[in-house]
């Protein structure tokens, strides 16, 4: 009952993401063309979500700026389960003074606000795609590195590891084979917060004007922008902040019920 | 207790440095000249050089970092590359930040205040009626309010209270009620967090033996509720306030440049915006030494509160 919900709420995320990110193929309009003759326009059948201050189309740079989120999304996932998954069994695996090292790291990184490290990174070394993204990767590794040290050090001495170990499976091979496959649903979990975590950032660090550039759509360039609008067109901030919303929320919705399924065995 | 405490301090003492040697080394990691990359691409040969000098980046890497080390230990961020005083000399970071950290504590502070007030009785009200629709909506308003970012949820306060009810102003500090607006934006993931921790410790405590016995001894079910439980339950509320210090500190950052609240949160994007190197260091180092900060108070509380755990841990 419960794990069809959530598969539920991931298919409903998944048709709306591709929807919305889909559209840009299909799209009349360029996402950075501007017509100044269809300024500010509210919805209408030519332009579904309206036009924005230079007469670009809405939906076309929402559906942009939602490909922008989930490229960032998708990348420093990716690159955190790998990365934080290798470092956490690795660590846990060697033990001694290699797994005193690599907490000492984390416990400094833990100790850090990640997104003024990604601030600080984008304003000192430059902002841009790149940047952005080098700037959520630093810091997003630490979770999992916890994580899968905390679940390797638990399932360490259970007796189908040690009997992998006796058959003379290499090291490598086992954090490979028997670790990761098992601590798979908590690494989902802490996935989804890495993924909106980072969407979010992304879209927070543009906001500021110091992640992704303009004419670039992101969905924090198109909040910035709009905000200068609201009053005349209050659709500038809605459409985009509204999205954000609903794609945080629909993650958020999904690991909380994928964390019942997991506190439930 | 002490023991504790000292092993903390030593903890926090490789972050501290380690967070000033980011921010010095993060400018040298870049390929080519930093001075390029503060200056920007109008500056002048002169310019150039000015900056050269101020920064000491005519000097060797090592005194650099010497030098700058030295600085920071007297709380000393250096002079700003482009505010001056009255009278034409180079503005101190430092007293730029002291000047605008009044307000960011302030805006905190309120923040805390308004998330408090709203979210006990949230809290109570919602694990008083477990499973009944009351819980359902606030579990359902904490969840919107965790995953609202605030850089989503300040435009539509603004165009609702402000645009469209006209009720508050827009940004600024011209007036006290022009404080309502960002601290409430800044409160409502911190509503959310609390309201539904609080309902967790209410609803854990409810099931230990202590309620059974003071109910059997005759007390009644507010009585129970208000004067047992919620004093055992607001444990763990007090670290969780500490913790949030510090996501409220990097949480200003937005909400202050959204409501041009005058605090070190738009001093920070101002002076990244001009390009001003030293003033971005001072207040990227502070607001990470706060929260580093904040961070340890939390775990010194945690600690006191219920010394079992912890001490053990270390």
């Amino acid at each position: 009952m419960k794990f069809n919900n959530a598969l539920k709420l991931a298919i409903a995320l998944l048709v709306f993401l591709t929807i919305l990110a889909g559209y840009s193929f299909i799209s009349p309009y360029d996402y950075t063309s501007v017509n100044l003759q269809a300024l500010l326009q509210k919805p209408s059948l030519a332009h579904l979500l309206g036009t924005d201050e230079l007469g670009r189309d809405i939906l076309t740079r929402l559906s942009y700026a939602v490909r922008t989120s989930l490229f960032v999304g998708s990348f420093v996932m990716a690159f955190s389960v790998l990365v934080g998954c290798v470092i956490g069994s690795f660590s846990a695996y060697m033990g001694g003074k290699v797994d005193l090292l690599v907490m000492r790291i984390t416990d400094i990184f833990l100790a850090f606000p990640g997104i003024l490290l990604a601030i600080a990174f984008s304003a000192l070394v430059g902002n841009g795609f790149t940047s952005v993204i080098i700037a959520l990767c630093l810091f997003s590794w630490v979770g999992f590195a916890l994580m899968s040290r905390a679940q390797v050090l638990e399932i360490k001495n259970k007796p189908f590891i040690e009997s992998a170990q006796m058959a003379g499976v290499g090291k490598l091979k086992i954090i490979f084979r028997h670790f990761l496959p098992n601590i798979a649903t908590i690494i989902i979990v802490e996935s989804c917060f890495v993924f909106s975590g980072a969407i979010i950032a992304e879209a927070g660090l543009s906001f500021l004007g110091i992640g992704i550039q303009a004419p670039h759509a992101s969905l924090g360039i198109m909040l910035k922008q709009g905000m200068a609008y609201m009053l005349v067109s209050p659709h500038l901030i809605l459409v985009p902040g509204l999205t954000l919303l609903t794609i945080v929320l629909m993650i958020n919705l999904f690991s909380d019920k994928l964390t019942d399924i997991v506190a439930k065995h | 207790m002490l023991d504790f405490i000292i092993k903390r301090v030593l903890l926090m003492i490789p972050t501290l440095f380690f967070v000033a040697s980011v921010s010095f080394f993060l400018i040298h990691i870049t390929p080519g000249d930093p001075v390029d990359l503060i200056a920007g691409q109008k500056a002048t040969a002169e310019q150039k050089d000015e900056i050269r000098k101020s920064l000491n980046l005519d000097k060797p890497i090592t005194e650099q970092y010497q030098i700058f080390l030295t600085r920071l230990a007297h709380a000393d961020f250096g002079e700003s590359l482009y505010s001056t005083n009255e009278d034409g000399s180079k503005k101190k970071v430092s007293k730029m930040i002291a000047e605008r950290m009044p307000n960011t504590a302030i805006l905190a502070i309120v923040a805390i205040l308004i998330s408090l007030f709203f979210s006990i009785p949230m809290a109570i009200f919602a694990a008083a009626n477990k499973g009944k629709t009351i819980d359902k909506s606030i579990l359902s308003f904490c969840i919107l309010g965790v995953s609202i970012p605030s850089f989503v949820l300040a435009p539509i306060l603004i165009l609702t209270f402000c645009l469209q009810f006209q009720l508050l102003p827009v940004g600024g500090n011209d007036s006290a009620i022009s404080i309502i607006l960002p601290a409430v934006s800044l409160a409502i993931g911190l509503i959310a967090v609390t309201t539904r921790l609080l309902r967790g410790s209410i609803l854990d405590n409810v099931a230990k033996p202590y309620v059974k016995t003071a109910q059997a001894k005759g007390c009644s079910r507010t009585r129970v509720l208000f004067v047992h439980v919620l004093k055992n339950a607001f444990m763990p509320m007090i670290t969780i306030i500490f913790l949030q210090i510090g996501a409220l500190i990097t949480g200003t950052i937005f909400t202050e440049n959204i409501f041009s609240w005058p605090g070190i949160g738009t001093l920070l994007i101002d002076s990244i915006n001009r390009r001003d190197y030293m003033t971005a260091q001072g207040c990227i180092l502070l607001i990470a030494f706060i929260y580093v900060l904040a961070t340890f108070l939390a775990d010194i509380v945690s600690a006191y509160i219920n010394p079992q755990i912890n001490l053990k841990k270390k």
